[in-house]
This record gives C-alpha cells, structure tokens and sequence, in this order.
C-alpha cells in the first residue's frame, strides 16, 4: 500500500478513533450528569418538604393555642415533623411524608371538633400554604422520578452499562409515597371550606 | 487559460474546505447526540415547580411586550433571526437576533425565556429565504432593509440570499437551558421571578419534545459517517491536487 493510502486510510481511521473515544468518554460524562440532576432534583423536593415541615410546625403551634389539651394530636404532629426533617432518603422521606400527612389530617379533624379553632385565619393561611407547596411538591416528586427513571435507564444501555459496572453507579429509587399520600388530604373538605374555593 | 488555473485553484480550495466541512460534521454530530441526551434525561418541570439550575419546560409562547415584525418580512414574532449571505463569502454579511420579554406558559403559569444565545431548532413554518442574483433587482420586501444597513456592494458577483427563522406568540415551544433567579421581577401567582436562558448548550423549538428526539435518533452515527467520508475524501483531493501524493507520498 502506499504512503499515500496510508495517510488517506490513516486520517479517517483518526477520525473514526476520535469519535469513539468522544463517544466513550461521555458515557461516562452522561452517567454522571445524569446521577447530578437526580441529587439536584432530590435537593429540589427537599427544599420543599423542609418548607412543608416549617408550616406544619406552625400549624402545631396555632392548633396548641386554641386545643392545647389534645396533647397525643399534637405530639403526633410533632414527631412526625422531627421524622420529616431528619429525613435522608428517598425512602425515608416517603415514609415520613405519609406520617405527617396523617398527623395533619388529626389536626384538621380537630378543627372539625373545636370550631374557634376552625375559625382561625392564621389556620386558613396556613391551609393554603401548605396545599401550594404540597403542589408544587407533588410536580417535583415526578420531575425527582423521572430523572431517576432516565438516570436507571441509561445504566441498562451500552456503553453506559460497562462505565457503570467499572465504576460502581448504582441504580436510584424514586420517590414513591403510598397511595393514601399521594391521594392527598382534602383539605377544603375537611375543614367545610368548599364555599370559599 | 486563466479559466484553468481559477478552476484548479477553486478545486484546490474546495477539497480543503471539504475536510473542514467532514470535521464540522463529525461536531455537529456530536451537538445533536448531547441534544438527544438532555431530551432524554431532563424532566420538563411545570411552572410552579420549576427551580434554579438546568431546566426544560414546554408550553404556549406569551408576549409580554408589543411583538416585532421580520425585518424583511411581515411575520409578527417574540423572536427573529436573520442572517445575509453572500455566494462570494464563506461567514455571512449580516446576522442579527432581535426579541421581545416573552413566556412559556404550561397551563399552571408561566417561565419567563431569554433566547439570546439559545440554539434555534424551529420547524420549516417558522422559517423562510428568498434569494436574488447580483444583476437582479433588489427584492422590495428588502428594499428599506438595504437602505438602513450597511451590507456590501453586490457588484457583478454577489448574489445574495436572506434566510430568517422566528417564533411567534401562540406558539407550542420546547425550551432547554439555565433557570436563574430574576432580582429585577417581584414574583406573582402565577409566574416565577426566574427567567430560563441558554446556558451553555440552551435550545428552543417549536418541534415536539418526541420529534426533537426522533429527528436525533442515529444522528451521531450518520453525522460521523457523512464526516469521515467528506473530509477523508476532501484530503485525498487536497493531497492529490496540490501534488504533495505524488511527490512525498509516493502515490
């Protein structure tokens, strides 16, 4: 062959070379972009479940004024924040997440029962604060899930899949509340508030 | 005789900018391929849950101030690109993006977008050329256009083209880029004060998230195909032409 081939030869062989370490080389790059935007997605709903801990607190501290007395309802409601807050995981927060949605529902229940408690503004307030970040918690949880979702597919796929296995990436779990959860507590139902929606 | 020689050199030139072209190529491939993977991995986040950081979101364009007309045209848009070029020059002779304060709304609210530096995907609705010879008339739709900017004189040899690509409000868009908060802008019920700009590799489309995705399927391979061909076949034409095969190479 000669040198002329060669170099005809050898400048698309470079070229092809290139392309497959380029390509190689960002699976790994896609792994990793790939496992930073469930952490960020995570960080994203745990900013909200902080936020919902804080109003839920709150709530605590407004229902304590009016029905102090209820004392099991409010220690309920408490611990199940503390488990909300100290919450690491995926798995724990959903877990937690079912608690204080529980434990809140027990709080509206009482409102059902003590009507000054009921007619609290600051408990209106507090109601709807807590179902719009209970919104916008619940499209963050399917953007947390659908990250993850991408992020385990791309660990089945080739070339990713040896990247991973080298590299030790493990598969994610989503977020996943029981279904109770994710139904949600009906807030305006609860508290007869149907008029004023 | 002078024919010859300006045919050789032209020969010459174009298999050199063939391997530039297979290079570009083999680049635009790769593009495509991290397009593909930011539609693949990046959740489309609903207004109101939308967060700092790398974004997609999709939804209706709303213009939040009075919306521009084409320059050359009469297309009423939040966003516009126009781009003149010459058959004489390789980089175009005049390229501008003009756009007003516009949203993407989902229904739920809205995500304010700057698409100064975002990479433009748009179908072929929403883009148009006309083109017109150096002995031609200039067009009227561009008359006033000539006359407001300073574009070479087209002599004998320039035929000019003017290709445009808009948005318009009403639009369906899917946009990818950097969410940043917004300290200009107090925030509303139903609108955010962030605004998604480009980022590093940020696009908008008036295409479907799935048709942006199965318009880049394959699209690495083929690109890097079409590129090792061009360009290898763009060498061998330089080296051949240029007589370094048969001095040096032994060809």
């Amino acid at each position: 062959m000669s040198t002329f081939a060669v170099v005809v030869v050898g400048f698309a062989l470079l070229v092809l070379l290139y392309s497959l370490v380029r390509y190689l080389g960002s699976a790994h790059n896609n792994l990793v972009e790939a496992r930073e935007r469930c952490e960020k997605a995570w960080s994203d709903v745990d900013v909200l479940l902080e936020r919902r801990a804080e109003e839920v607190g709150r709530l605590a501290d407004v229902a304590r004024e009016h029905v102090s007395h209820e004392r099991e309802v409010l220690e309920d409601v408490m611990e199940a924040r503390k488990r909300a807050i100290e919450a690491q995981h995926p798995e724990e927060a959903a877990d937690a997440m079912v608690a204080l949605r529980e434990s809140v529902e027990n709080v509206y229940d009482l409102a059902g029962e003590y009507p000054e408690l009921a007619s609290s503004e600051r408990l209106d307030e507090l109601t709807t604060s807590i179902r719009t970040i209970e919104q916008r918690l619940e499209n963050r949880r399917e953007q947390y899930n659908e990250a993850v979702s991408a992020y385990n597919a791309r660990l089945n796929k080739v070339p990713e899949w040896f990247v991973a296995s080298y590299y030790g990436f493990e598969r994610r779990t989503p977020f996943v509340a029981s279904a109770d959860a994710r139904d949600g507590v009906n807030v305006s139902e609860r508290l007869d508030l149907s008029a004023d929606d | 005789m002078v024919f010859a020689v300006v045919f050789y050199l032209g020969m010459l030139a174009g298999s050199l900018l063939a391997v530039g072209a297979g290079a570009l190529m083999v680049q635009a491939g790769f593009e495509q391929w991290e397009q593909a993977n930011v539609l693949q991995d990046v959740p489309v986040a609903t207004s109101n849950a939308v967060a700092v950081g790398e974004a997609s979101v999709e939804g209706t364009v709303r213009a939040e101030a009075s919306p521009l007309t084409v320059p050359v045209g009469d297309q009423r848009c939040v966003v516009y690109e126009l781009t003149v070029e010459d058959s004489t020059d390789v980089q175009p002779v005049y390229e501008n993006r003009e756009s007003v304060s516009f949203t993407v709304d989902d229904g739920e609210g809205r995500v304010r977008v700057a698409p100064g530096e975002m990479t433009f995907d748009l179908s072929d609705d929403r883009r148009e050329s006309f083109e017109f010879k150096s002995y031609d008339e200039v067009p009227e739709r561009a008359r006033q256009f000539h006359g407001e900017h300073d574009l070479p004189d087209r002599g004998m040899r320039r035929d000019r083209e003017f290709e445009y690509e808009y948005v318009r409000p009403g639009d369906e868009v899917y946009a990818y880029g950097q969410v940043t908060l917004d300290d200009q802008r107090e925030a509303t019920a139903d609108e955010k004060a962030v605004t998604l700009a480009a980022g590093e590799q940020g696009f908008i489309s008036d295409k479907s998230r799935e048709r942006l995705l199965r318009e880049r399927r394959f699209a690495l391979a083929k690109s890097v195909g079409k590129g090792v061909v061009v360009g290898t076949v763009g060498l061998a034409g330089f080296l051949w032409l240029s007589g370094i095969a048969q001095l040096f190479l032994g060809a």
